[in-house]
Parts: structure tokens; C-alpha cells; sequence
């Protein structure tokens, strides 16, 4: 638990007190404003950076409570502050809270409205913290820092607590645990006797039915603060009407509920409060947001602090992780090299059982076996001439003049590894003798291209060029005498051929 | 912000901004030093992997060296691994035309490049050069006689990729010992390059 400054700030005295490890230090109680400040400024010198909280004990307080609709985010926020503005146009020190579901239909919540309606008092001390750049924390009701011992105790339901204090008798009632409303009365300062806390009781029990804070049939419990054990017997005098019960809380009871230990245990009931102020800051604060902004920057700066120390830690631990990673792994390279130099050491031992070789073994078989694959692309002319000749055998009159034989995409495009690509060829030949006779001619060389058809593996022949243009778009000339010298004219075709050789 | 918020939290933001940067750095450099140990460790299983391997196979390499030697040698021997014997290629020309007795062979050959034929081998990169012959035959079965001729020389691996046989007169047998039929061929001959040296 951080360290903190708190004040207590009433009517007749001002009580000063450092909150640290979980105890009131240094606890003064100041009846003179100016010693009070000057308390103050000797305890923010000594700690500049320890922030202040601010508690009120008088009886300018104003509350209202008001059944609103159910709305969240910022909607809810405009609604409180224009709630806010409207009923306390004039407070400074102003807020709200959420005092539970209306249990109705449509679902509303009430909230309690809560102002200062005189601060002058606050004045002095705010200009203290603010000349000094003191980070203050909040501003808070003295009904306020009792709701966290009203929840501890688990009190559910309406709780009236009671408190007396320098400034009086305090009697703050709680729905739920959540403040709804307080009231200090004035009495007079010293010992107060239990007879006049009871008759307090009542006035207060009889204001709340009243003016229909609480319905009269709601039980009530009564809870009276006694720090100092004096006032025991104000159980026993507060009337015992159908769901009304009182306890007075001594010091053992708050010893067990605060968990403090009887020397660090507050004697009265400011000290007390001061101490829960300490301990358990409210949710809901009266000072506006430009006071507490150096607080707020104070915060800031203590998580950035909070936020390097991770960065640094998180870094260091990661780098740390990192190192103890990489000299693991050099260790096993260490390892794994010494067993590799082993095992090459003893693969060279082997190896020198070895016949002498230009190669390593798989380069060998490598250049073998790839060797012997592209013997069986190897291709001649050879089958397509043989195919060639036998199918000329039946066509004595045809003369070839050109073979032009290639083995398909051999030069241009990368080849699989086909055994038997494609292989084209374009013959030229002409029909001899020829004595003008195209119709014989052309005849012939339809046959030959049939018989080349036939031959085994032959995928197209195409007759590319005849002898007689039979094109009706070409020109064409010629002599058709009956007697014509044969060497003069000659047939002269030109075939094309594709054939896949068989295996 | 104002003025005073500022300057509580210029120090805490200088802080937390350096201890940022120096742990940045700090993970920056100590995880680079990771990394490289890592690789390093990466790659001498790898080796160990290899080298295990490689003397567990011990004996079947011996085998493969007993088993390809022989025949690799031949290759080497005929020019068919290694660098080009374009003195072979001649020779076996010249052997070759002389047993079938043409009346002739020209050649023109392309400078070596890759050959366009797929051949996987990580060791070794097929080579080609181009050769373009002329041959002068009296008949177009010689052609035949001469490429095997040629291919029995041994001396080296060629592919033979297009012929064209023309008649070499226009007129029908004579009867003289003359040139009838030209043969333009075109013949692809083959090596195989080790890689490394091709890199080179």
C-alpha cells in the first residue's frame, strides 16, 4: 500500500496524518488553522510526491437522490453532470453515485446527489497543496470513508452508523452498503454519554421516516462506532421496536474488522476514519478534475516508472533466455562437429579400401546411366528410308530428286526424354517418264501417297505440290501435242511426311 | 497538458523511453546471437546427417565404384565426359568416310553450348556442338553405312538431327565412279560438363 498524506478537516480541528506500511504516523491533531497549514507544508516538504486526500466532517452537505433511466457510457456521464449542475449550480465540490437498481419495470437506477455547499474552509489548504505542486488525490465526505468498514463487516440492507467525533455526532446511513445520506449533529466537545447518542438515534430514525428516506417498515440496523469502549450501554437505550437493532462496535470488534492490532488500532473515531481514508480510498471524489490533475500526473509517472522497470525486466529475462539458448546450441555444434570429424575420419579409413577413381560413385553412375539414356534418343534416317524404299518398290516411274529428313524440335525447344520423338521429312520427285499424260500422273501419285499411308508408324502424308496446278485461281500453261519429246516435260510433286518410328 | 504535468512526466517518459531502447537492443542482439547459433546448430546436424550416411553407404559405394568405373572410363576415353575431343570427331570422320568410301566430307561445327536435351543430373551439365556435314555419296544407302561407320569410330556421342539427300546430277546412272547423291546432315554431339567446371 502506497504512502499518503490524509487530512481530516471539521469545524473545531484539523487532524494531519502520513498513512504508511498500513498505520496512522505521525497523527497530529490542530485546533488553529494556521498550525494546521504549517503542519501541512513541513509534512509535503518531507514527502513532495506522496499524495493527499482531503476528508470533511460538516454539516454543509448536501444530498439528493433521483430515479434515472438506465443508460451507460456517455450518456450516463451527461446525465449525471447536467443532474449535477442543475442541483448544485453553485457547489464546487460536487458528485454522484450509483445507490442501486429502482426496482421497477423499466429498469431505472438511483443515484445520490452529493455537494459541499460551504467549502471557504477547504480554501487554505487547497492553495497549501497547489503552491507546493502537492499531488492531491481526492476530497471526501466523513460518511464516505465509513462505507468501506460497512462493508467489511458485511452489513446488508439499512445501516445506521454512528460516530462521534470533534465535530459532533455523525450518523450516516447506508442501503446495501452504499451511503444514501449523513447527518452531523452538533454536541458538545468531550465525552458524549450514551444516553444522548440513543436520543440522537432516535431524532435521526424519526427524520429519515419523515421525509421517506426510508419507508418505515424497512429494518434497520444501528451501528455505533465506539474506538474508545464508552459508549456500550447505547444498545441497551435505543428502543427496541420490530426490526430495529443496534451493536455497538468496541475495540475488539474493531480490531477483528480492521485487522489492525490493538497498538495500531485508532483511539477516537476521526483518527479511525483517517486511517480508512488511508486505507481504502472512495470510488466517488468531490474535487474537480483540474485539482487532482497533478495527482493524476503523479500516477502517470508512477506507472511509466512501473512500465520501464517491466520493459527493463521483461528485456533483460528475454536476452538472458536468449544467451542461455544460443550457448546451448554452441555447445551441441561443439558436439555434433567432434562426432562428424569421427565418423568423416572413419568414412576416409573405409575409403582408402577404395579403387582409384576419376569420380565419386554417384557421379559415375550419374554420367553412366544418363549416357545410356540419351544413346536411346540417338536416331538416323535409317527406318524411314527402309519404310521409304519399300513402299517405292510398287512405283517404278517415280524418281526422287530430295529427302529432306529432320527429327521433330530437335534443335529448338528442350526435349523430353522421348525415345521416339516425331520425325518429319518432305520428298521431292517427279514421275519419269511423263509424256503430258496429268491425269495418269496425278493418279500415280495419289497411289503413292496411299502406300505411304499405309506404312507402319505414318501419321500424315500430305501432297504438298502436284504437278498440273489445279488451283482455278492460278494461271496455268502447257502444250497438249499428240507427239511431244518426253525428255522436254516432266511431273514433279512434292510430298509432305510426319511418321513416329515404331519401337 | 499543462505546464506542471509535463514536467513530472518528462523524466518517468525519458526513462521508460530508454529502458525501451536499451532492452530493444538488448533482445535485438542477444536474439540475433540466438539465431546464428541456431543455423550454426542447424547446419552441423546436417553435416553429421551427411557424413553418417555417407559411411553407413560405405559399402554399397564401393559396389557403385566397382560397377560404373569401368564404364565411366570408356566415356571418359571416348570424350563424352569432359572437355569436347574435336580431334576425335575428326578422326572418326575421316575413319568413316574412308570405309565407305565417299567421295568426300565437309564439316562446319557451332562453338559448344548448352544442349536443349533435359538431362537431370545435379553433377553434370549436357553439352552440345553442332556439326553440319556435306557428305558426297554415290548412293543414298552409303549415308546410312557412313553414320554407322562413324558410330562405331567411338568417337564420342552424337545425335543425328536432320539429312537432306539431294542428287548430286540430274541424269540417271552413267556408269561412272562420280558423286550421285550429296547428303546434308546435321549432327548434334554430345558431352557432359561437370557442373563445377561449367560454373567456372
Amino acid at each position: 500500500m502506497a504512502a499518503k498524506i490524509v487530512i481530516a478537516i471539521s469545524n473545531r480541528a484539523t487532524g494531519i496524518a502520513l498513512c504508511d506500511r498500513g498505520a496512522l504516523r505521525q497523527h497530529r491533531l490542530h485546533s488553529d488553522e494556521a498550525q494546521a497549514l504549517t503542519d501541512l507544508q513541513s509534512l509535503i516538504a518531507a514527502h513532495p510526491q506522496t499524495p493527499i486526500d482531503i476528508l470533511v466532517d460538516t454539516a454543509e452537505e448536501e444530498f439528493r437522490a433521483e430515479q434515472l433511466p438506465r443508460v451507460h457510457g456517455p450518456a450516463r456521464r451527461e446525465m449525471v453532470q447536467r443532474k449535477l449542475a442543475q442541483f448544485f449550480r453553485t457547489s464546487t465540490y460536487r458528485t454522484s453515485w450509483l445507490l442501486g437498481a429502482a426496482g421497477d419495470k423499466r429498469g431505472d437506477e438511483i443515484y445520490v446527489f452529493a455537494a459541499l455547499s460551504a467549502s471557504d474552509f477547504l480554501r487554505p489548504y487547497i492553495e497549501t497543496i497547489e503552491a507546493h505542486r502537492a499531488p492531491l488525490g481526492g476530497i471526501y465526505l466523513f460518511a464516505q470513508a465509513t462505507q468501506p468498514l460497512v462493508q467489511r463487516l458485511k452489513l446488508r440492507g439499512a445501516v445506521l452508523v454512528v460516530s462521534h467525533q470533534q465535530s459532533g455526532l455523525r450518523q450516516s446511513l447506508f442501503l446495501n452498503g452504499r451511503l444514501r445520506i449523513s447527518r452531523l449533529a452538533a454536541v458538545d466537545t468531550g465525552a458524549i454519554t450514551p444516553r444522548e447518542v440513543a436520543d440522537e438515534i432516535e431524532k435521526s430514525r424519526l427524520f429519515l421516516y419523515n421525509s421517506r428516506v426510508l419507508p418505515r417498515e424497512t429494518p434497520l440496523r444501528i451501528v455505533v462506532l465506539d474506538p474508545s469502549d464508552q459508549l456500550a450501554d447505547t444498545a441497551r437505550l435505543v428502543p427496541t421496536e420490530a426490526g430495529i437493532g443496534c451493536e455497538v462496535l468496541g475495540t475488539a470488534k474493531l480490531r477483528s474488522t480492521t485487522g489492525l492490532t490493538a497498538p495500531l488500532l485508532p483511539a477516537d473515531a476521526e483518527s479511525l476514519h483517517l486511517y480508512l481514508l488511508g486505507r481504502y480510498r472512495p470510488a466517488e471524489n468531490f474535487a474537480p478534475s483540474r485539482l487532482t490533475a497533478v495527482y493524476f500526473s503523479h500516477r502517470l509517472r508512477q506507472g511509466l516508472y512501473v512500465a520501464a522497470a517491466v520493459i527493463a525486466g521483461l528485456g533483460a529475462l528475454w536476452g538472458i533466455a536468449n544467451l542461455t539458448l544460443a550457448s546451448s546450441a554452441a555447445d551441441e555444434s561443439k558436439l555434433l562437429r567432434t562426432q562428424a570429424a569421427r565418423a568423416g575420419a572413419a568414412y576416409g579409413e573405409a575409403a582408402k579400401q577404395f579403387p582409384a577413381a576419376p569420380a565419386s560413385a554417384e557421379q559415375m553412375r550419374q554420367a553412366v546411366e544418363g549416357v545410356a539414356k540419351l544413346r536411346g534418343l540417338a536416331h538416323t534416317p535409317e527406318p524411314f528410308l527402309v519404310s521409304l524404299s519399300q513402299a517405292l518398290s510398287g512405283f517404278a516411274q517415280i524418281e526422287i530428286d530430295r529427302i529432306d529428313w529432320k527429327v521433330d524440335g530437335a534443335s529448338t525447344t528442350p526435349r523430353a526424354q522421348s525415345p521416339t520423338p516425331d520425325e518429319r521429312a518432305e520428298i521431292d520427285a517427279e514421275i519419269r517418264p511423263f509424256n503430258g499424260d496429268y491425269r495418269s500422273a496425278l493418279q500415280i501419285i495419289e497411289q503413292f501417297a496411299a502406300a505411304l499411308r499405309t506404312r507402319p508408324g505414318m501419321s500424315e502424308v500430305r501432297v504438298a505440290k502436284l504437278p498440273l496446278n489445279l488451283d482455278p485461281g492460278s494461271a496455268l500453261s502447257g502444250s497438249a501435242r499428240d507427239t511431244v519429246d518426253t525428255k522436254e516435260l516432266s511431273a514433279k510433286f512434292t510430298l509432305s511426311l510426319r511418321w513416329k518410328p515404331t519401337p | 497538458m499543462s505546464a506542471v504535468r509535463w514536467a513530472l512526466l518528462r523524466t518517468p517518459l525519458l526513462v521508460t523511453l530508454a529502458a525501451a531502447v536499451l532492452a530493444g537492443s538488448w533482445v535485438y542482439f542477444t536474439q540475433t546471437r540466438a539465431n546464428a547459433a541456431r543455423q550454426q546448430l542447424s547446419q552441423e546436424r546436417t553435416v553429421l546427417t551427411s557424413v553418417r550416411q555417407r559411411l553407413a553407404q560405405v559399402g554399397q559405394e564401393k559396389q557403385l565404384i566397382l560397377q560404373y568405373l569401368p564404364a565411366y572410363e570408356t566415356l571418359r576415353a571416348q570424350g563424352i565426359v569432359g572437355a569436347e575431343q574435336r580431334a576425335s570427331w575428326l578422326d572418326g570422320l575421316r575413319a568413316a568416310s574412308q570405309e565407305v568410301r565417299t567421295f568426300g566430307v565437309d564439316y562446319q561445327l557451332t562453338q559448344q553450348s548448352a544442349a536443349p536435351i533435359k538431362f537431370e543430373s545435379p553433377e553434370f551439365q549436357l553439352q552440345q556442338s553442332i556439326m553440319k556435314l556435306r557428305i558426297r555419296l554415290l548412293h543414298e544407302a552409303d549415308l546410312l553405312s557412313f553414320l554407322r561407320a562413324l558410330e562405331q569410330q567411338h568417337a564420342g556421342l552424337f545425335i543425328v538431327q536432320s539429312c537432306t539427300l539431294t542428287r548430286a546430277t540430274a541424269n540417271a546412272f552413267t556408269g561412272r565412279f562420280e558423286p550421285r547423291v550429296n547428303a546434308d546432315c546435321e549432327l548434334a554431339w554430345l558431352s557432359l560438363a561437370p557442373k563445377a567446371e561449367v560454373k567456372r
